[in-house]
């Protein structure tokens, strides 16, 4: 049971993370660097929980005080999190002229970009060093659940707990957008799915408290599961269908073809090839060296 | 690894002059001839009509600035994010073959410092704190200063013209780093998981590894074993430097980061002989001096390489395209911006700088006969930063779009063996020092490659990464692990 359990815990507990990883983020470099900023502010917010954790004695002594600080540290880095994004994001398409369905498309890849990014690094923190002691000779079991090995119980809870980040993520992330957003009418249901996951992430955190391992994961399934419902709708209104998702993003040809495409209707019938000079076409680069060249050779 | 610097600061002050110069050009040039198709195409129609298409043209050549604005944004983006997979995987291959080797070989028993015999100072656990730190500092010092010294060493060389000694001395260097270190690693590795080999096989499969190296990295081979055998020379230097004692590996880290700040930014770097004395002599730069940066990569000599038909037509147009950008800018900075009248001067011009430029290409030919141009870029790669191959730096992403394994942004050696050390050294300790250390240097890379993409500039791969690193190995160790720990010990999640 020694490196059997071990890729066993390993795969239960990065499966969701592992699965994102190559069907939707290896897929675009952008959503690669958005996960890895992920990762930094989730290690970020865990040090400022355990700095504290460290100066300040008394919450030593109770892990409930050590729960409250680090959800408190890693929701606001969240949120902090958020904030960056959100101004990164308008920085990429500040010269986008309106808000098209592509933009709201990347944003909602983004925010599980970044989901996924904060989850591979809660996972790996809270769950690896645990995970890495599975490689030794035999196992390890509790009192409470003597037929079930400790390890695979984590693993189990640590794959709930990857699945959940990333949907908090998306939830908050999205809702918080559509409250900014003016013309949105329905602000209650963004409003119920902040607090709802907030809420769910203080209740699970605690009932990992919970010695009787059976109790604890039946109810940590059982609350995830609506979230994932909200989490599904809130992705579903951007997508028609699954093919959809899994496409990379627009290709650099493609991009070049839509550039011109703006730009054609625009153009009047007789200096077509005047302004087909200017938009970039064969050369992949539309930069002024190019124009430069090309007007010495019409001359 | 500070040639690249004070030479892209060359190539900046020369180059942004004639880009401002042609960007207004640009302008005047479409405004004129947008004035001009109008005069000549409807002289007849009413001036009514003629001013509001003037006025649209306005519009237009605002909207097309705009656009082309927009269009430098995402190529600058689009470069940013295709070279990070290129950079971010291999040094994260590295990285893990690292642990994986340091955590077979040492899991069990400690590690015995190498530079025992070598090293001035030898830490002592009962040492006081003071003492550590001062002895580690000179040892950390005496690396930094053999590296400073060889780097003076190749300068004089390179000055007084015998770079085959010092092509010899690498070549021969990395032959025995390869069959030397490489063989101990394997006895240890043999030792370690309790396997038997004989002696004979032994000595010919380490001889068959290291003249192999020698042959693909140095002279040619498959791309890919030019690969595996630059992560295999990286990790095997990174394993011989972790088993420097907790004190110095750090101090030399912090060093090996400030050095490589100075050396790859200060303008007074020993490179800048190196440079001033190869645009005097009109010498090929042979860069071989331990590199660390990060830079733009310009190659024209891989059209030999290529295997594809295609391809190398696609390089050769792309190339001589560039050529003539390239051979055209500094002459429009001389002209006025009337340059477009004085049009019968230039292709005189044009034909002679490419005279010269075929010249020196046929200069560099006649050396390709020697084994030592063949290098490959990853190791050498400044052989082929030479003056005049600058181009404005969006012509690169040009390139770096054509075919994206070749050219681009590259990552020196120097860089995957420090990072390598950094997470040796993480890896003696728990597993989560690992994990956060290695997200650290990602994330550091990622932030030099950015700074590279908005900077244009040469930088050191460095100082961020590691810095980075230091910061989260020591509050991994002293805050986190015990915190999680607490946590873990009980199975809570929070």
């Amino acid at each position: 049971m020694t490196l059997v359990l071990f890729f066993g815990c390993l795969f239960v507990a990065f499966s969701p993370i592992i699965a994102l990883f190559i069907f939707v983020i290896y897929k675009e470099a952008k959503l690669l660097i958005i996960m890895l900023a992920g990762a930094f502010f989730w290690l970020l917010s865990i040090f400022i929980a355990s700095i504290l954790w460290k100066i300040v004695k008394p919450l030593q002594d109770e892990n409930a005080w050590s729960i409250a600080i680090s959800i408190v540290a890693q929701e606001g880095v969240r949120l902090l999190l958020y904030k960056i994004f959100i101004k990164l994001e308008a920085n990429i398409y500040r010269f986008a002229t309106k808000q098209t369905l592509e933009t709201e498309k990347s944003y909602l890849k983004g925010s599980l970009a970044c989901g996924v990014g904060y989850s591979f690094a809660y996972v790996l923190v809270m769950y690896g060093s645990v995970m890495t002691h599975s490689t030794g000779p035999g196992s390890l079991f509790t009192s409470e659940c003597p037929k079930i090995s400790l390890f695979i119980v984590n693993a189990l809870l640590a794959h709930n707990f990857g699945i959940l980040n990333i949907l908090w993520t998306i939830i908050i992330f999205i809702s918080f957008k559509s409250l900014k957003n003016k013309k949105e009418n329905k602000k209650i249901i963004y409003i119920f799915a902040i607090t709802l996951s907030l809420a769910s992430h203080f209740l699970l955190s605690y009932l990992t408290l919970i010695k009787n391992c059976k109790v604890s994961l039946l109810v940590n399934y059982l609350i995830s599961i609506p979230l994932a419902i909200i989490g599904y709708f809130f992705i579903k209104k951007y997508y028609r269908n699954k093919k959809d998702f899994y496409q990379s993003q627009i290709n650099e040809t493609q991009k070049d073809e839509q550039t011109i495409e703006v730009i054609k209707p625009q153009e009047n019938d007789q200096k077509q090839d005047l302004t087909r000079r200017r938009v970039p076409n064969d050369n992949t680069s539309d930069d002024e060296p190019v124009l430069f060249d090309n007007d010495i050779k019409i001359k | 690894m500070d040639s690249l610097s004070s030479q892209e600061e060359l190539k900046e002050s020369d180059i942004e002059k004639p880009k401002k110069e042609t960007e207004n050009l640009n302008e005047n040039e479409i405004e004129n001839e947008i004035e001009k198709e109008n005069s000549q195409e409807k002289p007849e129609k009413e001036t009514e009509e003629q001013k509001k298409k003037k006025y649209w043209d306005r519009s237009k050549i605002r909207r097309m600035r705009q656009l082309m604005k927009e269009k430098r944004f995402e190529v600058m983006i689009q470069a940013f994010t295709s070279s990070l997979k290129r950079i971010l995987i291999p040094v994260s291959i590295t990285m893990i073959l690292t642990v994986i080797l340091i955590k077979t070989l040492y899991s069990d028993q400690t590690m015995n410092n190498q530079f025992q015999d070598v090293s001035v100072y030898n830490e002592n656990s009962s040492d006081s704190g003071g003492k550590k730190f001062a002895g580690s500092l000179l040892n950390a010092l005496i690396i930094v200063g053999a590296i400073v010294v060889m780097t003076f060493l190749i300068v004089l060389c390179f000055k007084f013209g015998c770079m085959n000694l010092v092509f010899a001395y690498i070549i021969f260097s990395t032959f025995i780093m390869l069959g030397i270190i490489g063989a101990v690693t394997f006895i240890e590795l043999l030792v370690a998981e309790n396997l038997g080999m004989d002696w004979l096989s032994f000595v010919i499969f380490m001889l068959n590894f290291a003249v192999v190296g020698v042959t693909v990295i140095f002279w040619k081979g498959p791309e890919i074993f030019n690969k595996m055998y630059l992560i295999a020379v990286s990790v095997l230097v990174a394993k011989v430097f972790a088993s420097l004692p907790e004190w110095t590996a750090w101090i030399l880290l912090g060093a090996i980061a400030i050095w490589d700040i100075f050396a790859v930014l200060s303008a007074r770097g020993p490179l800048k002989v190196l440079i001033e004395t190869a645009q005097q002599e009109d010498k090929p730069i042979a860069g071989l001096l331990y590199n660390s940066s990060l830079y733009f990569e310009n190659d024209y000599d891989n059209d030999d390489n290529d295997n594809d038909d295609e391809n190398s037509d696609k390089n050769h147009e792309s190339s001589s395209d560039k050529d003539h950008k390239f051979v055209d800018n500094p002459y429009s900075t001389s002209s006025d911006e009337d340059n477009f009248e004085n049009d019968t001067n230039q292709p005189k011009k044009n034909e002679e700088i490419e005279n010269k430029t075929e010249d020196n290409n046929e200069t560099k030919k006649e050396d390709q006969d020697d084994d030592l141009i063949k290098i490959p870029k990853e190791v050498f790669p400044e052989r082929k930063k030479r003056p005049e191959t600058k181009k404005p730096e969006k012509v690169q992403y040009q390139y770096q779009y054509e075919d994206e394994d070749e050219g681009g942004i590259k990552l020196g050696l120097g860089d995957f063996i420090f990072y390598s050390v950094l997470i040796a050294k993480a890896s003696l300790n728990d597993y989560s020092t690992v994990f956060t250390c290695f997200i650290a240097i990602l994330t550091g890379l990622s932030l030099t490659l950015f700074f590279l993409i908005v900077y244009q500039k040469a930088l050191p791969a460095l100082p961020i990464s590691i810095s980075f690193g230091i910061i989260f190995y020591f509050l991994t160790k002293l805050v986190l692990d015990p915190f999680i720990e607490q946590l873990g010990n009980s199975s809570v999640f929070a």
